[in-house]
């Protein structure tokens, strides 16, 4: 008997162990990068802690652009307007790496699941950099304490 | 041969439990607690319980056959790292190592050389430890050529320990090898088996029957949740039906006359369901009837009802009063009439549940009693006030009792003194002319059918009534049964002794017909008797959690009680003064590392974990305890030993060093609402509530408090090498086949899928040895967060932190003003590094 429509089952790109992986590496990435970033209004916001890694998000869940470059830039300029200081070159580096690896992830895994890969990578990268303030501080205070001391 | 007590530093005080408490130290230091010795559906142990097992069993036997103690010790000791190989094994994987690496030596040594070992003595312990029950490869069998020779009988001996150690069950048959050892040995090995394990009345059913195997010479040697093993010398005992039950009505008896002193409370009921709800308390001798009415007297039911606007209505007390009363006079006789109607509803009522214990006619006791203290007859109409009684016809009943005893005016106490003396002196009486036995109205009998070995009805009787049954088939109404157990129900339930829920709808009701009044569950006369026995534990049982912990150690409870000894003490203390459900100071003790570094350090961590309010709290408690007791302050700091300016600093420093009296802490307990019953087979945790969080009224969901009982379990489970059950409904009998696997089986609930995922232990049934401490950890995270952002999450918070990635949980504490204004920089680090341990980055 001829069925009309045949389902192949394809065995997952990624197995969960190297999707953890990879995801690990990619939220690394962003937080070096994002560590870099210095907001010119300085306000304990999500929108302000994630600076351009934030909107580097957004674009790409909504898949803005199609090449490395596109998101890159578009990060980078952002990082100019709202920054400090520019980006350094080895810092811009470590983003073009994170944005490969996404990219990279977004063609291995399903686009239903691709929003809430992205969700994660967002509040993971939030959270390494809230902890990267609060530490940072701490030793701050340390700091000024032993100088006072 | 040379013996430990030949050699010069032998000290007498190297006994059983010094070598058990050195064992132990070592055991914790090196992570013991989780390494499995035993896996498996069948049942696990760790490596640490399961060595203290071996131990304390080969020093049972050892006594038993009368050996010197030294030789006994060297046994002894080698039980302690026989398994040490077991380090390195994968349960479920392979096949347990036996022979020791030279590492794994090392380590032995070390560690019985803690335990007081050297020389001689140290290398034949060292060598009985390698040798195995059977053959193993060929790697351990030239492991085990380089230790030298041991006598046959002391390998005998350890082979045994270890053996009956790794037995899952009382009534399981011994192998070839242990039969040929026993007989080597002399020694018959014997058990007792219940079918179902329901708490207090099971606990009671052991202790009737190790009774009897003790006084026949036989002692138990392993102890679990459905049963005792026993080892003796000579033919197995037995006992008849009448002896057993002779020894079940001692226990009962002791049981319940320790208790006397909670009798009354125990025996009360609620007046509009039950009044007298356990009558055989009171009946059980003339203190216990005296007990009954001191308590009833003392409740606001009868001492100061409250007046409500229904009072003042048209079937109340206020509408039948005489006119031109004042208020106060209104409130005064309404509730001295709401009082006495209340007194004699309990009085008829006790009278009424006197018929089952044999006394034809209650009400002539009552009369004569009545005659005997106020020497006037006593009105019949007395007889007949019930809770239903219409309020007119009661007002006129009691105004003919008050002319009879002489009472004026509406003075409710003055009327109470008055029939106090006479209703203890009726329920004496009563007591005087019992026909038969309180005790059997409890139905003890029954409790025998619940043995399976060894067994006290003829096997051909009962096997004819079953076919006499089979043959008649089923009766047309169909026959009730215990929604607990199973077995056929006759007594009705009542909120009141069996729990909420006896008017719920079950599939074990009467269809077709409206839910309560007579159409209720009904319960068997075991699982009544198992109610009324917990109500003389603790208020209110029936409305909180139950956890069951089955010992890990179950060889001996007194090595058990004198190795966790100091820790059941810790739990007592934090009991009585800051609440044994203290989830802060428990989180911080668990992420401090706290829990292995003794209870001196346990107590510190608790105490700094308080609120100032709270430690204020407690010491005005403790000072005023002190207070009462010793008067002034002079004689309290002679009788303490500590300087002290006034009673809160004297008892602040009690406090501090967790130097706390036992006569404060009993006193402290009473009001607690928890209590642990410990037992030889297992310790039962009772609560008056349930384990969840509060915020105002609401209480937590269960799912998400599910969490949070998980926590607990774990917590005690692992302070008291157990396996940790919670009851699913407080009166929930324990399963026999139950094989604990790990520290605690997880609570499951399917919201809760997400949370157990994340900590690993979704596919699970039972959170594993090996995994106790992290998943602890992680727990306490967990709960720690919580407590940060309560005001943020509410009461629920517990589950959605736990569904939630830590960034989301950081980003919407983050976006309000109470993470920057109400959370300190201390505060904020230590949420960031909870949340990200409970999440296993």
């Amino acid at each position: 008997m001829s069925h009309l429509v045949n389902m192949n089952r394809t065995s997952p790109q990624l197995s969960e162990e190297e999707l953890k992986e990879l995801l690990k590496n990619i939220v690394n990435l962003l937080t070096e990068y994002l560590i870099s970033y210095v907001p010119k209004r300085r306000v304990f916001t999500k929108h302000s802690v994630m600076g351009p890694v934030g909107k580097l998000i957004s674009a790409m869940e909504a898949g803005r652009f199609n090449t490395v470059e596109g998101y890159v830039g578009y990060t980078v300029n952002i990082h100019e307007n709202t920054g400090r200081t520019p980006p350094k070159k080895e810092d811009v580096e470590k983003l073009r790496k994170g944005v490969e690896m996404l990219l990279e992830l977004k063609k291995k895994i399903g686009i239903s699941r691709w929003p809430k890969i992205m969700r994660e990578i967002d509040y993971a990268v939030y959270f390494n950099k809230v902890r990267w303030i609060e530490m940072r501080a701490e030793e701050k205070k340390k700091e000024v304490e032993e100088v006072a001391g | 041969m040379k013996f430990i007590n030949e050699l010069p530093y032998y000290n007498s005080l190297m006994n059983i439990t010094h070598m058990s408490k050195a064992f132990v130290e070592e055991a914790l230091k090196r992570g013991w607690h989780l390494v499995e010795a035993k896996c498996g559906r069948e049942g696990a142990q760790s490596l640490l319980a399961h060595s203290l097992n071996s131990m304390s069993i080969a020093y049972r036997i050892g006594h038993l056959l009368k050996w010197p103690e030294s030789k006994v010790l060297v046994v002894v000791a080698s039980r302690a790292v026989h398994d040490i190989a077991k380090k390195r094994w994968k349960c479920g994987h392979e096949r347990p190592p036996k022979g020791m690496t030279e590492e794994e030596e090392e380590e032995a040594k070390e560690i019985l050389k803690a335990m007081g070992l050297s020389g001689d003595y140290l290398r034949k312990a060292l060598a009985l430890a390698q040798k195995d029950e059977v053959s193993g490869g060929i790697v351990d069998a030239i492991a085990g050529l380089k230790h030298e020779a041991v006598e046959p009988d002391l390998v005998d001996l350890a082979m045994l320990a270890d053996r009956l150690a790794s037995t899952k069950d009382p009534s399981e048959t011994p192998y070839e090898d242990t039969k040929r050892r026993l007989e080597r040995l002399g020694i018959t090995v014997a058990h007792h088996k219940v079918s179902v394990v329901r708490g207090i009345s099971t606990y009671l059913l052991h202790k009737a029957l190790m009774f009897l195997y003790e006084r026949n010479g036989f002692h138990p040697v392993l102890y679990f949740p459905s049963g005792i093993i026993y080892i003796g010398k000579g033919e197995h005992p037995s006992f008849t039906k009448e002896e057993l039950l002779e020894s079940l009505r001692d226990a009962l008896k002791k049981f319940v006359v320790s208790r006397r002193e909670v009798i009354g409370r125990a025996a009360m009921g609620i007046i509009t369901q039950k009044p007298v709800k356990a009558p055989e308390y009171v009946f059980i001798d003339e203190k216990t009837a005296e007990n009954f009415w001191i308590y009833a007297i003392k409740q606001k039911v009868i001492r100061d009802p409250t007046v409500k606007r229904s009072d003042h209505g048209e079937r109340g007390f206020g509408s039948i009063l005489p006119e031109n009363l004042e208020l106060g006079e209104i409130e005064a006789s309404i509730k001295f009439y709401k009082g006495m109607k209340n007194l004699l509803a309990y009085m008829n009522s006790l009278l009424r549940a006197s018929k089952e214990f044999g006394i034809d006619n209650p009400e002539k006791i009552a009369k004569e009693s009545f005659k005997k203290i106020f020497s006037e007859e006593m009105p019949e109409s007395v007889l007949r006030v019930a809770n239903t009684t219409p309020n007119v016809q009661a007002k006129e009943i009691i105004d003919e009792l008050s002319e009879t005893i002489g009472l004026e005016g509406w003075n409710l106490e003055a009327a109470l003194d008055k029939m106090k003396r006479f209703l203890i002196e009726m329920t004496k009486d009563l007591v005087r002319n019992l026909k038969e036995d309180p005790m059997e109205g409890f139905g003890i009998e029954e409790l025998l059918d619940d043995l399976i070995y060894p067994i006290t009805n003829d096997p051909l009787s009962l096997a004819e009534k079953r076919f006499d049954t089979y043959k008649k088939g089923k009766a047309k109404a169909g026959t009730l049964v215990c929604p607990i157990c199973g077995k056929q129900a006759s007594v009705r339930g009542v909120a009141a002794m069996h729990g909420e829920g006896v008017e719920g709808f079950s599939n074990l009701l009467e269809g077709g017909s409206r839910v309560g009044g007579s159409n209720k569950l009904n319960f068997c006369k075991l699982c009544d008797l198992e109610a009324k026995l917990r109500a003389l534990i603790i208020e209110g049982w029936n409305k909180g959690d139950i956890l069951f912990l089955v010992p890990m150690i179950n060889s001996s409870p007194e090595m058990r009680l004198a190795l966790w000894e100091e820790t059941q003490m810790l739990l007592r203390k934090v009991t009585g003064t800051f609440g044994l459900f203290n989830e802060r100071a428990w989180a911080d003790a668990v992420l401090g590392e706290k829990l292995n570094e003794g209870v001196a350090i346990i107590w510190k961590s608790i105490f700094s974990s308080m609120s100032p309010n709270r430690v204020r709290r407690v010491i005005r408690k403790i000072a005023g305890i002190i207070e009462n007791e010793h008067k002034t302050l002079e004689r309290a700091i002679e009788w303490y030993k500590i300087d002290a300016s006034d009673f809160e600093e004297l008892a602040y420093k009690l406090l501090e060093r967790g130097e706390i009296p036992e006569e404060i802490l009993d006193e402290l307990e009473e009001g607690s609402g928890t209590y642990l019953l410990v037992t030889e087979n297992y310790t039962i945790l009772f609560l008056n509530k349930k384990i969840a969080a509060r915020l105002g009224r609401d209480e937590e969901s269960e799912t998400s408090a599910s969490l949070r009982k998980l926590f607990y379990a774990l917590l005690f489970s692992r302070i008291m090498q157990a396996s940790a059950i919670y009851a699913p409904i407080p009166l929930s009998v324990l399963s026999i086949d139950l094989k604990p696997q790990g520290y605690v089986r997880i609570p499951r609930m399917l919201g809760a899928r997400e949370a157990l995922k994340r900590l690993g232990i979704w596919d699970e049934e039972w959170v594993l040895i090996p995994k106790a401490d992290n998943v602890l950890k992680r727990v306490a995270s967990l709960i720690k967060v919580h407590i940060l952002l309560l005001n943020l999450f509410g009461k629920d918070g517990l589950l959605s932190i736990a569904k939630s990635h830590p960034g989301k949980v950081l980003t919407r504490a983050s976006s309000t003003r109470f993470f920057s204004e109400k959370i300190s920089k201390k505060s904020r680090l230590d949420l960031l590094r909870c949340l990200e341990m409970y999440w296993g980055w």
